[in-house]
């Protein structure tokens, strides 16, 4: 039998419980728009009943509150930060794809290629019509001029969306950095909680709105073990849950972040040397702060870095590869007065050596050595082609897994030849012989159409047309018999020239005949004078020609009359014919239809994408919420049903109180 | 599923985006009147525009530009080429004033004024010009056809084709002799005596080279002794080569004559000053043989104003030689700057077609070349008239001082025995030289006849291009109107339809709103 006083104990659980109850409904209702926050409530249970030892049996003693629990699914995070890292991706795509539209897109007040192109071709039309004519001339060459000039302003543009690109890429990197530490922090925070087998609910939260924002920029993994009391873990019978946690974050693939307390950061560095030949200067590869390799590019990224990654980078798989021969040619470097270059003494704590006026002390006992080594390319035909080549003029090279400069190069290109040909010569600053025969490369494969693609694309029309252009007006020859220049040239940075391209024409005996070399077989210097020199950002019309229009001949033969239309007519002819210029099996003035081609589409594809993936990503929210959201109503019902509860106890201790006073000062007094 | 109020507050949201997004869309059609407003809205309209414009802004070239370009040159040609019609009618109605039988000294002397006064004419539309440019001139349209003003600093040497049927035989008068009232010839003294048997009229080989007053001696443009050669193919293939021996007329008549009917029958002789070919027996028939052809190179300086230049009929190459550091400049030889560029067929030099582009892959070729209309024939035929017609001119007027003589009282008998002696001899000169003056100028009929038609053949011809490039000009038009009507339908929105569906549009957001604002306001609390 039960102490009399057993009601009123049980009448105060549950006024407690429903006081619990209530002011957990509070809670929900205050953080109703709380972004991140779940709902919570309160696990109570029935009291463990006394043992009565009469008839009827077990007497239940109330209701316990266990503890306040929030309502979450994991498998609706992971979900969420899954389809937010692959959302991350196409924004950042579509963002770039729809800057680099509209640097194409030619609309009726904003003149674009086609415009440009088909008024160089219509002032052509009128040089054929009069060659004879120095106004129509000089007319054309200023439209030569314009083709240019947009070229130029179309690599500028691309060149400074990369560079857009590349600082985003920084902002997010220490937008990681910082998320990083706030997570490692929060983690030890949970931990001094949680060990007192409590749960940090609202820590909880803000960690995983946390991983939500780091999710937005890179693919994450997060794996939460509990610690045990034991070493053995989970494996040894007798260990308890401590009540902590180790809680891992790992990001861009697998790659550690954050390990319960601690964590890592990145850091971008500079590149000294680009990628492509086209590419803004210094842009950034990111390592661990720790110095290890973060690999940027590896296939499991995720996120707006990933995006942004492929904008910057993006090559269409199309990037210099290719087995390094097998022998290695070492010449001693000579300066320009032909005297051998010799190491800068050290002295024996490894410091460079200097005379009292600070000149540099040189060690004569060490010469310095440049080496030659080929590589064989020839299995990639975009690597068998000049108006394809993307490497810069010097750089660095990977032979295997180590990073040698080169000062260099000179490439033997022939597709036609059996075997094919593409023999790459560098020289390079250390000596590789340890490398004989393995794999060489410049920069990585990125499978997307981005920047350097595009800028790739401009190169070789450029190229292309150029020399299909030159070749033409180099057959002009004038009052003395002489043959004409090139029409369209490279700016020469260095001395403030032009490229003429002089190595790609050969003289015959008699030294005034200008033919193209066999196409078939091109041997190009990277600081020789070919068409590797031209790109869209140093395309330019022949500055003499623009001084002196008599420099741009018009037929071949002077003497035939000024109106002879032979050259105009060849140069005509490049705008449609294809046997003297096909881009991607097109006439040259396709150009804008093949680019607008794989730019609509990809950003057309891009759209797509962001909108699916956002349907997505809201429906999984919605999940999300539905798990885990306070809904007004719910808590309405709450408050009302825990109200009508507490009342039911209060009722309950007023009944109690009745009964004590029958009891205790009515009953047998 | 549970739904929460912030699940509804999210569909709602997104609903409205939604809604809002397609009203947008329809919103920007509408007030820009075309289906995208970026390639990647569809990427297929925007590559087919691009595509269409590039073919309109060709028509836009061909019709605004290249057309009429081509019909003001081929009305310029045309207008040319009926001037040169009219001189040429003129000439051949003189003609046939000469060829008649009863002309008397002052028909002549008419004549004579009329023929020469248009032989200045004869080339001067050849010189027309369309906006500064020679039309007749291949291309060389920075030169006029014919020399400007008398010229004689220009060295040329330049080689002429010639076939056989222009190796004609000819009536040569010989022994012609000046009368001189004060110093009568003795009639006695065979040496001086002038009797008619001294007029002979010989029939001669020649072939006629394009100019007269050339060089004596002949030189190379760049100041070397040239000694011109025939150089001949025949029909069957044989080729060879003739010395030329250059001569010129002096003052001694009888030498003159001898330059003309004295010459062995292997021989060639030319006659700087005529710029005519005396043909031995043998060399004649040999040119003359069918289907011979034959070239020969000769130097000139000398040209008068209205004279053809040289450049736009022969490979030839000249010199300034007022300029001692200018270049023998080569005209219309091959790259190696020996060979001449002579067609095979018309055994001329190549022809220079001007083109213009007058729709997708057809051109047109504009220009008349001076070659075919402008020959120098003409010219040298009129000269040829205007001298027969002066010879006959001044023999009757020695006729008519040696009858004036004859009256003459204070002659001693021997004079006007010498004096009868030279009338015969006048007289008999008079026939044979108003003979050929006949038959020149009949013989002229005919080959004015054939100028004519010539003229007429390329004034048809530039007629029917007129003709050709109005049509093609009405079917870029058609063409033109056609694109720019596909290049509408394919970007431009049907205004109607676009509207509509904006309305919908805008009634679906609408609805969407106000159901949002309905479901959002109330809770279960508004009931407690």
């Amino acid at each position: 039998m039960p102490s009399t006083f057993f009601g009123l104990n049980i009448a105060y659980t549950g006024l407690q419980a429903a006081n619990a109850w209530l002011n957990t409904t509070g809670n929900n209702i205050s953080n109703v728009e709380t972004e991140g926050y779940s709902r919570q409530k309160i696990t109570q249970q029935a009291a463990d009943a006394l043992r009565t030892h009469t008839r009827y049996g077990m007497a239940g003693a109330g209701v316990n509150s266990i503890s306040v629990d929030q309502i979450r699914n994991q498998y609706y995070d992971l979900k969420y930060w899954n389809s937010c890292s692959t959302l991350g991706i196409y924004e950042e795509r579509k963002d770039y794809m729809m800057q680099i539209e509209d640097y194409f897109t030619e609309t009726d007040t904003m003149r674009g290629f086609n415009t440009i192109f088909s008024d160089m071709f219509d002032s052509l039309d009128e040089v054929y019509k009069s060659p004879g004519d120095d106004a129509v001339k000089s007319q054309f060459l200023g439209q030569c001029a314009s083709l240019s000039n947009y070229f130029n302003e179309m690599s500028t543009n691309l060149r400074k969306l990369q560079e857009d690109a590349n600082s985003e890429i920084k902002n997010y990197t220490d937008q990681i950095n910082a998320l990083a530490s706030e997570i490692a922090t929060i983690n030890k925070q949970i931990n001094m909680i949680e060990c007192n087998h409590v749960i940090a609910n609202e820590l909880r939260d803000k960690r995983a709105l946390m991983i939500d924002e780091l999710s937005k920029i890179v693919d994450v993994e997060v794996i939460e073990v509990p610690v045990y009391t034991t070493e053995e873990g989970s494996n040894d019978p007798n260990a308890e849950k401590s009540g902590m946690n180790r809680y891992t974050v790992k990001i861009a693939g697998g790659q550690t972040l954050v390990k319960s307390y601690e964590y890592n950061t990145l850091s971008c560095t500079a590149r000294e040397n680009k990628v492509n030949q086209s590419d803004a200067e210094g842009l950034y590869d990111i390592k661990w702060s720790n110095g290890l390799d973060f690999n940027l590019y590896g296939k499991n990224l995720g996120g707006k870095l990933k995006g942004l990654i492929e904008v910057r980078d993006g090559n269409n798989d199309e990037y210099f590869h290719g087995t390094l021969g097998t022998s290695v040619e070492q010449n001693a470097v000579l300066d320009e007065g032909g005297n051998p270059v010799y190491e800068q003494k050290v002295d024996e704590n490894g410091d460079l050596v200097f005379d009292a006026g600070g000149n540099p002390v040189y060690d004569t006992t060490k010469p310095v050595y440049e080496y030659k080594i080929h590589v064989d390319a020839s299995k990639y035909s975009y690597l068998m082609d000049v108006n394809k080549m993307t490497l810069p003029p010097e750089g660095s090279i990977q032979f295997a897994n180590e990073i040698f400069e080169y000062t260099e190069f000179a490439a033997e290109l022939d597709p036609d030849s059996d075997p094919k040909k593409a023999d790459y010569v560098f020289t390079v600053t250390k000596d590789p012989s340890a490398y004989l025969g393995k794999e060489a490369k410049i920069g990585t494969s990125v499978d997307y159409l981005g920047i350097p693609y595009y800028q790739e694309q401009m190169n070789e029309w450029v190229r292309q047309f150029s020399a299909a252009m030159n070749d033409i007006e180099r057959t002009a020859r004038g009052a003395d018999y002489e043959y004409a220049d090139a029409l369209l040239v490279a700016k020469n940075a260095v001395d403030e020239g032009f490229y003429k391209f002089d190595d790609q024409y050969e003289y015959e005996a008699t030294g005034d005949t200008t033919k193209p070399r066999d196409a078939k077989l091109k041997t190009i210097n990277s600081k020789g004078d070919n068409y590797y020199q031209l790109t869209a950002a140093t395309m330019m019309v022949n500055k003499d020609m623009v001084t002196d229009v008599d420099k741009f001949l018009t037929s071949t033969d002077y003497y035939k009359g000024q109106d002879n239309q032979d050259i105009a007519e060849s140069l005509l002819s490049v705008k449609t014919d294809k046997s003297k210029m096909a881009f991607r099996g097109c006439t040259a003035q396709e150009f804008l239809q093949t680019m607008t081609a794989d730019i609509a589409l990809g950003t057309s594809a891009a759209s797509t994408f962001t909108k699916n993936y956002t349907d997505i990503n809201n429906s999984i929210n919605n999940q999300r919420v539905s798990v885990s959201g306070v809904d007004n109503d719910e808590e309405a019902l709450n408050l009302v049903k825990f109200r009508e509860a507490y009342n039911l106890s209060a009722k309950m201790m007023s009944i109690m109180q009745q009964i004590y006073d029958r009891l205790i000062l009515q009953t047998g007094v | 599923m549970r739904i929460t109020n912030g699940i509804m507050n999210n569909n709602a949201k997104n609903n409205i985006t939604l809604n809002k997004e397609y009203a947008d869309k329809l919103n920007t059609q509408v007030a820009t009147g075309q289906k995208i407003t970026r390639p990647s809205d569809d990427p297929v309209i925007a590559i087919r525009a691009l595509r269409l414009n590039t073919n309109i802004a060709e028509l836009n070239q061909y019709y605004d530009k290249n057309i009429p370009d081509a019909e003001a040159w081929l009305t310029t040609t045309e207008t040319a080429l009926d001037q040169t019609n009219k001189v040429i009618e003129s000439i051949q109605s003189n003609l046939t004033t000469g060829a008649s039988d009863d002309n008397t000294a002052g028909d002549r002397m008419n004549l004579l004024e009329n023929m020469s006064a248009l032989r200045k004419q004869i080339y001067a539309a050849g010189n027309a010009d369309y906006a500064g440019r020679t039309v007749f001139t291949g291309y060389r349209t920075s030169e006029p056809l014919t020399f400007l003003e008398d010229t004689n600093n220009l060295q040329y040497t330049m080689i002429q084709t010639l076939d056989f049927k222009e190796v004609s035989k000819i009536n040569y008068v010989s022994g012609s002799f000046d009368v001189n009232k004060s110093n009568i010839p003795d009639p006695n003294d065979p040496a001086t005596a002038i009797v008619e048997n001294r007029i002979q009229n010989n029939e001669v080989f020649r072939a006629r080279l394009a100019y007269d007053k050339l060089d004596y001696p002949q030189v190379n443009a760049d100041g070397t002794a040239l000694a011109p050669e025939i150089s001949y193919t025949m029909k069957d293939g044989t080729t060879g080569t003739i010395n030329v021996q250059v001569d010129q007329l002096g003052t001694d008549q009888a030498a003159n004559d001898a330059l003309y009917t004295s010459i062995g029958d292997d021989e060639v002789r030319l006659i700087a000053d005529t710029g005519e070919l005396i043909l031995g027996k043998n060399v004649a028939e040999k040119l003359q043989a069918d289907g011979s052809k034959f070239q020969i190179e000769y130097s000139k300086h000398e040209f008068l104003k209205g004279d053809l230049r040289p450049e736009h009929y022969f490979a030839c190459k000249s010199k300034d030689t007022a300029d001692a550091a200018s270049k023998v400049i080569p005209y219309n030889y091959k790259d190696d700057q020996t060979t001449p560029d002579i067609d095979k067929d018309t055994n001329k030099i190549t022809r220079q077609k001007i083109n213009y582009e007058v729709a997708f892959n057809q051109s047109l070729e504009i220009n008349t070349n001076a070659a075919d209309v402008y020959s120098h024939d003409i010219g040298r035929d009129v000269d040829e008239l205007v001298e027969a017609t002066q010879a006959v001119l001044d023999v009757e007027d020695k006729i008519k001082t040696l009858e004036e003589m004859q009256k003459d009282t204070s002659y001693t008998e021997d004079e006007l025995k010498s004096i009868n002696g030279m009338l015969e001899a006048c007289r008999k000169q008079f026939d044979y030289l108003k003979e050929n003056m006949q038959q020149l100028f009949s013989s002229a009929i005919t080959r004015f006849q054939d100028y004519a038609a010539r003229l007429n053949t390329e004034n048809t011809a530039a007629g029917s291009k007129s003709e050709r490039l109005a049509l093609t000009k009405e079917r870029v038009s058609e063409q033109r109107q056609n694109f720019k009507e596909l290049a509408d339908s394919n970007i431009n929105i049907d205004l109607t339809d676009a509207a509509i569906d904006l309305k919908s549009a805008e009634v679906a957001l609408q609805a969407a709103q106000s159901a949002t604002a309905k479901i959002v306001q109330q809770t279960l609390l508004n009931y407690i």
